[in-house]
């Protein structure tokens, strides 16, 4: 039975087209996967459904009844539920707290907090969740957060539940475990609708795959029908193999660009080091990577290499120059290229113009006499966009933009610098297949160009594909520095992740 | 939106004043009915504008000053005394005069801006209670040392006439400080939208952590747009004091400052759209003088039309301001 039909529905941001005339049927009971690259208006689409947008044209039809749809409101009450990327929860409540919101339980004048906590319970054992209705959000992991945000649709008795790349920020396990959980409310008739741009998982849980490109409905196909190869080529036009393993055996005997000399980084007032005797060399034409579990101080790394961080003891030495604590603002007047993690606030404005977002590190240049110089600034964001294919204009905001095409402006204004060796932090998280594959291509030809190239991130399978060699940073020092070679594989670095941290504990 | 500010306003007068229309009448179009209204409405507006300007810039890069009371204050009283001292100087000693007076108000402002830069202190907070603390002082020294033994009126004395500003609209009190607003709310607009400078504020108060990583200064960004700020209040109180008053008369500055702020936020921080902004401000409260003059309209009533239609045009933008984003 078709649940909700979607009437060549078309949305606009601006001059960028998100959804194209894009026509699509929902089944009652099925899972539906939304699969596209980044920035092929998977989002956008479901956000329209969810009353979070309003389509420019088009009609939703919701078992057979045209227009219910006009707000979010109208949404929530027809039981259409939404998980975003981004987690919306009161971090200071209680799971059975944030479920309720906003349909609280009540006593009298007061809340019923007994009641709601016994209902809350009762539908976490349904499904199965391993999270307590009495737990507050701040104590739960990321999956388990994950748990609290699907069993707020379910409070609120949602039939339609999206998630939107609800995998990106779990383990495998946690994947594994919301896919069964997944599985076990098809079975008492909800639907559900899934973002996603990874193949395995569209093969995994889906029935069918609606297939998004550059805003248009590419196809909708059963999912039984499907294999690996069919569904890239779709999805990319092009099959993708797996990236070859780095060759540079040369890289030891080139001369050091940066030096880390027992370099400590300690808690406030604390004795706890969060960077403990951290040394290292990094030699021109080489990547060297940093793999770590959460909160084994790659974040504090990453903070001190961008100046954000002052370090207690120790040295930092690049190419002859001491720049231990030197601010971001030295780092930058020697020329730092600095791909940060955090892309949305750090590595962006989101506020400012595409244009005005390229030219900071370079802005000295671009006011003459303290005045902007338009033309000059024009001229080089514009040639950074064409260069780096950023499917954007200069003048647009850099909100309007979606995250993979943000990623590219950040690189093509951090390469445009030519300080001595480049800070790339979780460079493709969240990235699409040929977005991935287009940076790490280029961090590739920089290596192979002499470049010095330091590669932070928790991508197994980027550290293995690109660096020459691979430290392990466990508790803030460095576990064990690998060569990757032949031998070294992801079993081999995971266990060495993980295994140190067992013995502590 | 402005019909519908009007129509509350009918409605209001229909409800509390026995000669509605009159009030309404005076209410609307008593500013506009001569040269004299006319001019006492751009005059009041002067001040309000450079302000605002101030406010617009100080608020774009993320720092917000409530100083503005103290800073207004300060400003004026300072060019009154030193106009008085400075007199043989002449012409060299007004534009002296003034420029310490700015140099002092910004100086109190960026205080705020160096605090939150090396402790971390909220300049919102610092600024309202150093300008809350210089008020009581200037009132004692106006009402006291300074106080003009010639008169009972609680002021200094007056600055000498070669000092004031000139008449631009007489019989009405408007002066050329009108003049120098205008100018200045190009300069601030040039200021945020074509400098260096400009663009770090800019940036800064939209995303400090992205201005730090791109190597922009962050005290930098804390502390000077407080100075601008602060140099932009200084300059509307010795204005006023040149072009209106002629003394500082005690707690004139009174409301200016948070006027300017309200202005500056309806503007959305653009100093273009302050000058109607402003221009609005001043039609309102001159507006509710005129029919306080001329019919039984209370103060009370007066103020709270004030306050009820610029609840409304708040209202208004920020509603636009949500569908725009």
């Amino acid at each position: 039975m078709t649940l909700i039909h979607l009437d060549s529905i078309t949305k606009a941001f601006g001059q960028t087209i998100a959804c194209s005339s894009i026509t699509l049927d929902i089944e009652q009971g099925e899972i539906l996967c939304i699969a596209g690259e980044n920035g092929a208006g998977k989002s956008t689409l479901m956000r329209i459904l969810r009353g979070l947008e309003t389509p420019d044209s088009g009609s939703i039809s919701f078992m057979g009844q045209e227009g219910l749809i006009k707000s979010p409101s109208d949404a929530l009450a027809l039981g259409i539920g939404m998980v975003h990327q981004h987690f919306m929860l009161a971090s200071s409540l209680t799971v059975a707290q944030n479920a309720s919101l906003g349909s609280e339980l009540r006593k009298g004048l007061f809340l019923d907090m007994e009641a709601m906590n016994a209902k809350v319970q009762a539908i976490i054992d349904e499904c199965g969740f391993t999270i307590k209705a009495t737990s507050l959000i701040d104590s739960l992991s990321v999956g388990e957060k994950q748990q609290a945000e699907i069993l707020k649709l379910l409070f609120h008795d949602s039939k339609v539940l999206i998630l939107d790349e609800p995998t990106a920020v779990l383990t495998d396990s946690e994947t594994a475990r919301l896919f069964d959980t997944l599985r076990a409310l098809k079975a008492k008739g909800k639907t559900i609708i899934l973002i996603t741009h990874k193949m395995n998982e569209v093969l995994a849980i889906s029935d069918k795959v609606a297939i998004l490109r550059q805003g248009m409905l590419a196809g909708l196909y059963r999912t039984a029908d499907m294999n690996i190869e069919r569904l890239s080529s779709l999805l990319f036009g092009t099959i993708l193999k797996s990236p070859a393993k780095a060759e540079n055996p040369e890289a030891k005997a080139k001369k050091p660009v940066l030096v880390f000399d027992d370099v400590c980084v300690k808690k406030r007032n604390q004795k706890v080091l969060r960077l403990d005797h951290l040394s290292f060399t990094l030699h021109e034409g080489e990547i060297l990577g940093f793999a770590a579990m959460e909160g084994n101080g790659i974040g504090f790394l990453e903070a001190v290499l961008g100046g954000f961080l002052p370090i207690k003891e120790g040295r930092i030495i690049s190419q002859g120059l001491d720049i231990t604590n030197f601010s971001s603002r030295k780092l930058r007047q020697m020329g730092l290229c600095y791909v940060p993690s955090d892309r949305m606030s750090t590595g962006s404005c989101q506020d400012a113009s595409v244009m005005e977002n390229l030219i900071i590190a370079d802005r000295k240049k671009f006011f003459p006499r303290w005045v902007l110089d338009t033309k000059a600034s024009k001229a080089f964001s514009d040639s950074l966009i064409s260069q780096y294919s950023v499917q954007a204009r200069s003048e647009m905001m850099m909100k309007s933009l979606s995250g993979g095409n943000i990623q590219k402006a950040i690189l093509a204004r951090e390469l445009s610098q030519n300080g001595p060796y480049i800070v790339f932090a979780q460079p493709t998280w969240g990235l699409d297949i040929a977005s991935t594959a287009a940076i790490w291509d280029r961090m590739k030809a920089l290596r192979d160009s002499g470049r010095a190239i330091l590669l932070l991130s928790s991508n197994l399978t980027e550290i293995l594909a690109l660096c020459d060699r691979v430290a392990v940073l466990c508790k803030g020092h460095i576990e064990r520095m690998f060569i990757n070679d032949a031998s070294l594989n992801a079993r081999i670095l995971g266990s060495c992740m993980l295994g140190s941290k067992e013995e502590e504990q | 939106m402005i019909l519908f500010s009007l129509a509350l306003l009918l409605c209001l007068c229909l409800l509390f004043s026995p000669t509605p229309m009159k009030s309404f009448s005076s209410f609307v179009l008593g500013p506009f009915e001569s040269l004299y209204f006319l001019g006492n409405l751009l005059n009041s507006a002067t001040p309000l504008l450079i302000g605002s300007l101030g406010m617009c810039i100080s608020l774009q890069g993320g720092s917000f000053n409530l100083g503005g009371e103290g800073q207004i204050y300060l400003g004026g009283f300072l060019c009154a005394i030193l106009s008085i001292g400075l007199s043989s100087l002449g012409a060299f000693g007004a534009v002296l005069a003034v420029l310490i007076s700015i140099l002092a108000a910004a100086i109190v402002a960026g205080l705020s801006g160096l605090f939150k830069s090396l402790w971390k202190t909220s300049e919102l907070i610092s600024s309202y209670l150093i300008s809350n603390a210089l008020i009581l002082i200037v009132n004692y020294l106006v009402t006291g040392p300074f106080q003009d033994p010639s008169t009972n009126l609680f002021s200094t004395q007056k600055i000498p006439q070669a000092f004031r500003l000139s008449k631009i609209l007489l019989p009405s009190d408007l002066s050329s400080a009108l003049l120098i607003a205008l100018a200045l709310c190009l300069l601030s607009w040039l200021l945020l939208y074509k400098t260096k400078q400009g663009y770090e504020f800019r940036l800064y108060g939209s995303n400090p952590r992205f201005c730090q990583y791109g190597g922009i200064s962050p005290s930098f960004c804390q502390i000077a747009p407080m100075v601008i700020s602060g140099g932009f209040y200084g300059l509307a109180g010795s204005l006023s004091v040149l072009g209106t008053y002629y003394s500082c008369v005690k707690e004139f500055s009174s409301q200016m400052g948070f006027n300017a702020l309200a202005i500056a936020l309806i503007a959305r921080k653009h100093p273009i759209l302050a000058l109607p902004a402003s221009l609005f401000f001043a039609w309102l409260s001159s507006g509710s003088r005129i029919a306080m003059q001329r019919t039984d309209v209370t103060v009370e009533m007066a103020l709270i039309v004030q306050a009820a239609v610029f609840l409304l045009v708040t209202c208004t933008f920020a509603f636009k301001r949500k569908k725009s984003l």
